[in-house]
């Protein structure tokens, strides 16, 4: 049926006597609506050449080969057509489906250009990822714009290569308090492996990152010899020197060993307990006597101190390093802390060391500890109003639980960045 | 002689010339650290309990690289 070959009639009365006499006038048979059933449309009636009677509108429904006698019978004073009008196409369904399907095929480009930018941001993330190392990966610093920015952070090692490439236009600087031996030239190269994690950048050898507070302001104290051996009275003197200077962040991945049971150093604890109250954060190594799947040897001097954030080693998978000391002495104070990523960490290296190279893979609780305390400078930098009490327990709290790993082994978790 | 690290007994901190007190016990104050409160000390006797001080240790080269070989 094509709509346009109808006509609508609207009825002055809407009883049988008016349809009785519409059909006579018009010489056509009206079905009633009430006669619409499942079975019987209202299309079948109109294709059978019959008009349909909208009982409930007082309307009729008629085929336009009729239209000259309605013309006539709408003349007459006695008709009984009050309006009529040839059927128009008001709705247009199908401008709609267009219309629909512009909408669909816009929907449809918008999800298409969501993906490319799901796809694009996922391969930019990927590419990100590969340019860190493992270690950072995991401390989430590919997700942080911090960079220790106005932090001083100390490195209390080996000393430091100053020359570096990674490291020009650096502030550095440094003192020496093993005697006759000079920080700036690290003969050992752990100093400056530590401190490219802590507070470099990234590697101009193959573009990786490697460091952490990049912005920070980096402090050098000699306390080991060449060796990697340092006396007590070097360590206390490159201790008071940070806090005199009043250095935020500490590093020391150095430690002695001690006994199941032994008690922390109190002077040690005492320095700890100074260096909190100036507002100064010690980071420490736990140390790598252990030998699992034994039981671990307990956390060494001085990061058995409780007044010492003690840090363990994680290997890639996450999962506590083999040689990492564990709070074994926990009655006594010697707890880990957190840990951070120690077994195959890439970084900074010294020329003047064994080796003479510029790079280095090392494994140990001393990679782990510049973690820390890169990160804790950059807490530093985004809480400038907390002390340092404060910041270790932010470090704690953010820090990532590990799955299937003890306490006593990992303390709160891995490190993460802000 | 052997070297110390030390803190004095908060009884002597408060007693005048600290130097003076200690050389008369044989012990010699090779430097004191201000800002964390710890003397570095010389005697040729054993001074662990030695009712001046505490927290007497002696010195030893102990500390090393927390570096796994």
């Amino acid at each position: 049926m094509d709509t346009n070959d109808k006509f609508i009639l609207l009825l002055n009365e809407n009883d049988k006597t008016a349809i009785r006499k519409t059909e006579k006038e018009l010489n056509t048979s009206i079905t009633s609506s009430a006669e619409l059933s499942s079975k019987v449309r209202a299309n079948d009636i109109l294709n059978s050449g019959n008009a349909l009677h909208l009982k409930n509108l007082g309307i009729v429904i008629i085929d336009k080969e009729v239209e000259e006698k309605i013309s006539k019978l709408s003349l007459k004073r006695s008709s009984t057509i009050k309006y009529y009008e040839k059927s128009r196409l008001i709705f247009r369904p199908v401008a709609e489906l267009d219309l629909i399907e512009k909408i669909r095929k816009s929907a449809e480009d918008s999800l298409q250009n969501i993906r490319d930018l799901e796809d694009y941001l996922r391969s930019k993330q990927n590419q990100n990822n590969d340019r860190f190392t493992w270690g950072l990966n995991a401390i989430k610093m590919n997700e942080t714009d911090l960079d220790g920015q106005g932090v001083d952070i100390c490195i209390l090692d080996t000393g430091f290569y100053k020359e570096h490439p990674d490291f020009v236009g650096r502030d550095i600087s440094g003192k020496s308090f093993v005697p006759n031996q000079f920080w700036e030239d690290d003969r050992n190269g752990h100093g400056t492996h530590c401190t490219g994690t802590a507070a470099g950048f990234k590697s101009s050898e193959n573009g990786i990152r490697y460091g952490l507070a990049s912005g920070a302001r980096i402090a050098i104290g000699k306390v080991l010899d060449d060796e990697g051996n340092g006396a007590t009275d070097w360590i206390l003197n490159g201790l008071d020197n940070c806090i005199e200077k009043n250095y935020k962040v500490i590093s020391m991945s150095l430690g002695a060993p001690v006994g199941i049971g032994e008690a922390p150093n109190p002077i040690f604890e005492h320095v700890g307990n100074m260096a909190l109250q100036n507002n100064c954060l010690i980071i420490a190594a736990a140390g790598n006597d252990s030998n699992r799947p034994g039981l671990p040897r307990p956390v060494s001097m001085p990061a058995n101190s409780e007044s010492f954030m003690a840090v363990a080693a994680l290997e890639k998978s996450l999962k506590v390093a083999d040689f990492s000391n564990g709070g074994i002495n926990v009655s006594n104070g010697g707890k880990i802390d957190v840990s951070a990523p120690g077994v195959g960490v890439y970084s900074s290296y010294s020329p003047n060391a064994l080796g003479n190279k510029l790079y280095a893979s090392l494994n140990g609780t001393s990679m782990a500890t510049p973690h820390v305390a890169g990160l804790a400078a950059m807490y530093f930098q985004a809480f400038p109003t907390l002390s340092a009490s404060d910041i270790w327990r932010k470090l704690e709290k953010r820090a990532k639980q590990l799955n299937n790993q003890q306490i006593r082994d990992v303390g709160n978790g891995l490190v993460q960045a802000i | 002689m052997k070297r110390f690290i030390a803190q004095l007994d908060t009884k002597v901190e408060k007693s005048g010339n600290i130097f003076e007190i200690l050389s008369k016990e044989n012990i010699k104050v090779e430097q004191y650290l201000e800002n964390i409160d710890v003397y570095v000390l010389r005697s040729s006797n054993d001074i662990r309990d030695n009712k001046l001080l505490r927290n007497v240790f002696e010195i030893k080269k102990e500390f090393t690289i927390s570096e796994e070989e």
